[in-house]
């Protein structure tokens, strides 16, 4: 949360700084002096306007400081238009929100239909609108209806959309190439909104969801919250409806028409032991393996984000769910794997033993609290093992060091050994990893151990390629758990090592939070509940990802696949406590499960890119192809794709109108949110009394 | 003849309807200052609010006064147009004195915040509020006057201590309607 407004607060110092950058560049008195000379000004004037401007300049800068509608910031859908005075956002008014939803396990396909108003009486020139999806969301379909336009979004290879763009600009086409201001906001450009227009939104995204917990959530942004209210839509307001600000309700509901729809269609693939919606009330109807939720109140306002919340059942052993999709004559194929009910039913004596190799980073970048972040996460560890356990720690900077030739058993003398050496290691020299991954990999696994190596490190790598074939080579039948600590490491290098030695990555952003982050790591290391899974698969497979991870208690495997030859009949093997496990399944092939092609496609891409990374011997350019290839088949935007919005329907009165639009506004009426603040009666007064001396003297004339 | 003695008579009828069409506001303007100072007195004694009159909707929340100039106001609650006609307003929206927010406090130039324009900077404004039902006195003292187009520009609040004065601007404007405005900024004297 601190972070959070730490972050915000930084980006808005960044915003500031610029922006006082801008003004000072923007009112250079040289500038604005020649400027005037047009205008027949004296110096003296000159000077004056200077200063007035140089003050409003300041008065926009303070301005910002605090109600700068920041991108960062939008939490719904929404319409923007911009303002160029304060080089900010006002939102136009929400008329509906319509949501249709497919939910496949953690598959949700997401449609919305949102329909805004301009009902101001201004011509909107730069409008946007903006949308926050969530980080493993991505939007593949677009469609704008303002007016008579329809502008419609597709995706094409990078370098001919750019050209569509081009074209498209240079025929006086509206166009947008739909960008991300941040990762998680979907944004497009929208021109030339006239008065009183409408204008509809659909986008069409996918998103994977999480199984955190025992439960996957689905969340729908739906709240504009209150910091968006514009002064204007207060000053339309009567002084008594204001006191809605008491009872806490955001006052947005000004412009949002508060009506909302959602219906979902959620297909988990388990039995469900709950499904609830957290903040709404809604309608749930059941059927045999389907449910439709739709929302019960549908003029609906409050602050809460939409969230749909389901418990799958957890069996005695592991259970499995199967979705797939026909599509061009291919079937693909999703898997979850769900762990079973309670690991606190496996007793202590029964779990397999263990070697445990601790790796810890000693190089420069680590001294000071990350080093005794790590160190307290190490001795944590050794408070974890159990006595027939095998341990080992090695230390690296620059080079590698291990305290026991081999893995040794966790007895008190061997501990006693471990917390002197922990208690003498010391941060400096440079990090290089491969000596200390080589030493941890370099015995043989014995047969009967679960091997975990465990790397503590703030990771800043750079030869992450090399490293990735290494640890792919040599990885064996160890896992490999990466634990970062600090706040800025390097996620993709932890993720992926911790993927290819089939273990987990943990990010210890705060030093504080080291105790609770390493339990539930070592939770999750003394109870894995089934390892070395296998699926065996009837037919010509390509299945991702190729190695599948160990099944661990807080979280299901995923696997997608692509089948030539369709089967229904599927194996899973593996290991539950030294002990073979295996089951056969039978799933259903309906193949109208939505989105499973399209996010095999994507992790297809993301295993290409992989390969890339680890060495395989691949051409740039075949792989760029590849890839390029899988994007514009499944509609995804990837490294060499992007969405493109093209105005389908050019209307040249529009520019007509657009011009007489900026004649007329010169003196078009703006909303005034300072209070009006002048009776007016001298003019009245004044009129009143000419009047009556005119009708006086008329009189006087009559007699 | 008839038709021209209509005609005077029409526009004598109606100069004399301006004429006290205007008087009404301002004598309103001064009237109902005697119903609200004593609203504000028995606020001052009991600490609860009190409507001026009975059919009001509103209540007076603070008083102000600038010592130099020996003038005072007080200040309804809300700032919409019908209050604004009776005396100067507080932005409900707006924080009060001593809270870590703007207060913004705004009066038609041409009655009630006339005096708004012989305000000086470093003048002293004091602010007479009821808090938790202790009468409070509240010192600020001004830091700078801006003339803002409020087509451009919107009040902001802040999340700190600090009063703004608001009034139409030119304050000899005929006319009511403008979109200029005389703001006077003005800070905690601690």
């Amino acid at each position: 949360m601190t972070e959070k407004i730490t972050k915000t607060r930084h980006i808005r110092q960044q915003l500031e700084s610029l922006n006082q950058q801008q003004s000072k560049t923007y009112y250079t008195p040289a500038k604005k002096k020649q400027k005037y000379k047009g205008l027949g000004l004296n110096w003296r004037d000159a000077v004056i306007l200077v200063m007035a401007m140089f003050f409003v300049g300041l008065y926009q800068v303070q301005a910002h400081a605090d109600e700068y509608f920041d991108l960062e910031e939008v939490d719904t859908g929404m319409m923007l238009s911009y303002h160029q005075a304060g080089n900010d956002y006002a939102a136009l008014k929400l008329l509906s929100s319509e949501y249709n939803i497919d939910i496949t396990g953690i598959i949700a396909q997401v449609n919305i239909k949102q329909t805004f108003h301009n009902d101001t009486v201004n011509w909107i020139e730069e409008g946007m609108y903006a949308f926050p999806v969530a980080d493993n969301a991505a939007v593949y379909q677009m469609k704008l209806i303002i007016g008579k336009r329809v502008i419609e979004a597709e995706i094409h290879e990078k370098q001919q959309a750019q050209q569509i763009y081009d074209t498209a600009k240079s025929q006086g086409l509206a166009a947008s190439i739909v960008k991300q201001y941040r990762p998680n906001l979907f944004t497009t450009d929208v021109a030339n909104i006239m008065p009183n227009e409408k204008i509809r939104v659909e986008i069409t995204y996918q998103q994977t969801l999480r199984y955190d917990a025992g439960h996957i959530d689905f969340r729908l942004p739906l709240a504009i919250k209150s910091r968006y209210m514009q002064e204007k839509f207060l000053a339309d307001l009567d002084q008594n409806d204001l006191n809605l600000q008491d009872a806490a309700l955001p006052i947005t509901t000004v412009f949002d028409a508060k009506h909302r729809n959602i219906n979902i269609n959620l297909e988990a693939g388990f039995e469900l032991s709950e499904l609830k919606s957290l903040n709404h009330d809604v309608d749930i109807v059941h059927t045999a393996i389907t449910q439709t939720i739709s929302l019960l109140d549908k003029q609906l306002y409050d602050k809460h984000d939409f969230v749909l919340r389901w418990h799958p059942q957890r069996g005695n052993e592991p259970q499995a769910a199967m979705f797939s999709e026909t599509l061009n004559g291919e079937e693909y194929v999703l898997m979850m794997l769900l762990p079973p009910e309670s690991i606190k039913s496996i007793e202590t004596e029964n779990k397999q033993s263990r070697e445990v190799v601790f790796i810890i980073d000693t190089s420069g970048s680590m001294h000071g609290n990350a080093m005794s972040a790590a160190k307290d996460a190490l001795f944590f560890g050794l408070t974890q093992l159990a006595a027939k356990d095998k341990f080992n720690i090695i230390e690296f900077n620059s080079y590698a060091r291990e305290l026991f030739a081999h893995s040794v058993l966790a007895s008190s003398d061997n501990l006693d050994k471990a917390i002197n050496f922990i208690d003498k290691l010391n941060a400096d020299g440079g990090t290089n990893m491969a000596p200390a991954l080589a030493l941890a990999m370099e015995d043989e696994v014995a047969t009967n151990r679960l091997k975990q190596i465990i790397f503590i490190t703030d990771g800043s790598v750079g030869n992450e390629a090399q490293l990735f074939s290494q640890i792919n080579q040599n990885i064996d039948a160890a896992r490999l758990f990466t634990v970062a600590i600090g706040a800025a490491p390097n996620n993709y290098f932890m993720n992926k090592a911790a993927l290819i030695g089939r273990g987990t990555y943990t990010n210890i952003a705060k030093l504080n939070d080291v105790d609770d982050s390493m339990n539930e790591l070592f939770i999750k290391l003394s109870s894995p509940t089934l390892t070395d899974v296998m699926i065996q698969w009837n037919g010509d497979v390509e299945q991702n990802p190729r190695v599948i991870p160990d099944l661990y208690s807080d979280q299901p495997i995923i696997v997608t696949a692509r089948m030539k030859n369709f089967d229904a009949e599927v194996a899973l093997s593996g290991y539950v406590n030294d002990k073979t496990w295996s089951k056969a399944f039978t799933f259903n092939q309906d193949g109208a499960s939505r989105g499973v092609a399209k996010l095999w496609a994507r992790n297809q891409i993301t295993d290409l890119t992989d390969d890339f990374m680890l060495g395989a011997d691949i051409d740039a350019s075949l792989l760029q192809a590849q890839i390029t290839d899988i994007a514009l088949k499944f509609h995804l935007v990837s490294k060499f794709t992007s969405l493109v919005a093209v105005d389908k329907t050019p209307d040249m009165t529009r520019l007509v109108a657009l011009q007489a639009d900026a004649m007329k506004k010169a003196q078009a009426f703006e909303f005034v949110n300072f209070p009006q603040t002048a009776l007016g009666w001298q003019w009245q007064m004044l009129v009143g009394l000419m009047l009556l001396a005119l009708g006086l003297f008329t009189r006087k004339l009559l007699a | 003849m008839k038709l021209k003695v209509l005609i005077s008579t029409v526009i004598l009828c109606t100069g004399l309807w301006h004429v006290s069409a205007s008087g009404y506001m301002l004598s309103k303007a001064w009237l109902s200052q005697i119903l609200i100072k004593q609203a504000w007195q028995q606020t001052l004694l009991d600490k609860q609010q009190h409507k001026p009159w009975s059919w009001a909707d509103t209540f007076p929340v603070a008083s102000l006064q600038v010592p130099r100039l020996a003038v005072s106001s007080y200040v309804l609650e809300g700032s919409s147009g019908r209050n604004l006609a009776f005396s100067a307003t507080h932005l409900s929206q707006s924080g009060m004195p001593g809270q870590q927010k703007t207060t913004v406090i705004s009066g038609h130039n041409d009655s009630h915040f006339g005096y708004l324009q012989q305000l000086l900077i470093g003048d002293e404004i004091l602010l007479t509020t009821v808090e938790n039902n202790i009468k409070k006195i509240s010192s600020y003292r001004v830091s700078s006057t801006q003339i803002v187009d409020s087509k451009k520009h919107q009040l902001k609040i802040f999340n700190r201590d600090e009063l703004l004065l608001t009034t139409c601007y030119p304050f000899d404007s005929l006319t009511a309607g403008g979109h200029l405005r005389y703001v006077i900024h003005a800070i905690p004297v601690t």
